[in-house]
């Protein structure tokens, strides 16, 4: 599962804090070098919500529903989620994928895409 | 550094303001506060001007420098300043530090923004553009949307009910409804807009949990300050307000990066500052105004100011703490909830309503009795650059 993601966090070699997106400077410790890792294991989530007044590139879309998951590695990352605000509870494992996310000015944009 | 006085104080009413352009917006609201400072003619000697949109939804830029010449003030120096939704306070902290430093004896801060004249799918894009541009934007969260997954867990955490959250909103839109500067100047019918049949339809969700009279209005409205030696202000002999204390910090841009995403840390490290440089307590603010773009933040923000303990300032609402009236009251001028939040005016918007209530110039149905002390909180970004004033009456 995780092979297929294509979103990267960075560990910083020095304390070990998993930053996600990339800071140039570990936000704990300030130090400079990190190993680039992949989101592994079970994805928890953390929050979610469903909303209803979108911005340009959804326009197909009434509700876009967005959530928070934390992977056992520690990667917290924002994606969409393919389901129902109603099928969803805070804490419940969540499987993850790589996939179209938006069009933008003629583009399609890819990201993370989360399903119970 | 030298002490700072605000001497002058304008803006216009905040509303769908579709008759004026973002310059006439931000003019009328300059000349308001010059007037008031005595300052018709005389104007300052520097223009500090807080925008957020203008490049991007009027195709204009280096508007400062058109404004110092729609205003006559020239030769004055002229700056922009851009920080989000805490371009207000930005541009008068500017001020601040410009009087302070002894360079400048007197400054005029604008703060305007005109967000009508778009679709409102493209100004819900602008407003998500600061957002972070991969871990965020490209998923479609907006503000709003932020602000849904964060009253989700701070609900879960704290058992906090949307009945806490519609005693912000109606206790805001009350307020909204006596200020005539305010976007919505109606009180809420709880009864019509929270329980009837028709509740689902009068107050749809917008962002789980969060619905439509959680959030504040996309309006135009500018609004404006004076700034001086207190030499000058005292040459008035009138009653004037002084900066008492000034804070502002940051925090990561995104709130999955935050170790605990409930803490506002820049907001409660912002008041920390102001407090201490003040010598002030949170117990001896007399009437403040924090940013409620959404019910939930105005709870949030009053916890980590200081005013309530962290998970008590719903029922704080409930209890009629933050009313006019109350142990602190809270957005008196409607807030951003009815009020509104054209996103540069609003930091400045917040310190001219605290103006005019240190110098007890309002209606009594909304003057905070014998105010001497108040405090703002504006914000940028999702709590990710937050400054805070506090201000102090002083009568010659």
């Amino acid at each position: 599962m995780s092979e297929e993601i294509k979103l990267i966090a960075y560990r910083c070699r020095n304390c070990g804090r998993v930053h996600y997106p990339r800071c140039e400077r570990c936000l704990t410790c300030k130090k400079r070098e990190f190993d680039e890792i992949r989101p592994q294991g079970k994805a928890t989530l953390l929050t979610f919500t469903a909303v209803y007044s979108l911005p340009v590139g959804f326009e197909d879309q009434q509700m876009l529903c967005l959530g928070v998951v934390e992977f056992e590695n520690q990667v917290r990352a924002l994606g969409q989620i393919s389901a129902a605000p109603s099928a969803l509870k805070e804490g419940m494992a969540l499987t993850a994928s790589w996939g179209a996310i938006r069009r933008r000015e003629g583009q399609t944009l890819y990201g993370l895409i989360l399903a119970p | 550094m030298r002490p700072v006085a605000i001497i002058g104080a304008g803006m216009i009413p905040f509303g769908k303001l579709a008759d004026q352009s973002l310059m006439q917006m931000l003019a009328r609201a300059a000349l308001a506060a010059l007037d008031d400072a005595g300052r018709s003619e005389s104007g300052a000697d520097a223009l500090f001007v807080a925008n957020v949109g203008g490049g991007i939804l009027q195709h204009r830029t280096a508007i400062a420098s058109s404004l110092a010449d729609l205003l006559a003030l020239l030769p004055a120096a002229a700056e922009l300043v851009e920080n989000g939704p805490a371009s207000g306070a930005s541009a008068a902290k500017a001020g601040l530090l410009a009087v302070a430093s002894g360079y400048y004896d007197s400054v005029l801060v604008v703060g305007g923004e005109k967000m009508h004249g778009s679709p409102t799918a493209q100004i819900t894009d602008f407003i998500a553009s600061m957002t972070h541009p991969h871990a965020e934007y490209p998923y479609g969260v907006t503000m709003t949307g932020m602000g849904g997954m964060y009253a989700r867990l701070y609900m879960e955490k704290y058992n906090l009910s949307p009945t806490h959250l519609q005693a912000v909103s109606v206790k805001n839109h009350a307020m909204g409804a006596l200020n005539p500067y305010a976007h919505f100047q109606l009180p809420i019918d709880p009864e019509r807009i929270f329980d009837g049949p028709f509740a689902e339809i009068n107050n749809p969700v917008l962002a789980d949990p969060l619905r439509l009279y959680d959030l504040c209005p996309i309006s135009d409205g500018a609004a404006a300050l004076v700034l001086s030696t207190v030499e000058i202000a005292e040459s008035l002999k009138k009653p004037y307000v002084l900066v008492s204390g000034f804070g502002q910090a940051t925090d990561t841009h995104t709130l999955v990066q935050r170790d605990d995403p409930l803490d506002l840390k820049a907001v409660r490290l912002a008041a920390r500052a102001a407090f201490d440089m003040a010598r002030l307590s949170p117990a001896d603010v007399d009437v403040a105004e924090l940013h409620d773009a959404f019910t939930i933040l105005e709870i949030a923000i009053s916890e980590e100011v200081g005013f309530f303990e962290k998970g008590a300032g719903g029922d704080a609402v409930l209890d009629g703490k933050t009313c006019l009236g109350g142990q602190i009251p809270i957005n008196i001028s409607g807030g951003l909830k009815a009020r509104g939040h054209p996103l540069g005016a609003t930091g400045v918007a917040q310190l001219v309503e605290i103006v005019w209530q240190l110098r007890h110039e309002l209606p009594p149905e909304r003057q905070v009795e014998n105010a001497q002390i108040g405090l703002t909180v504006n914000f940028g970004g999702f709590a990710n650059n937050v400054l805070c004033f506090i201000l102090k009456r002083v009568a010659p």
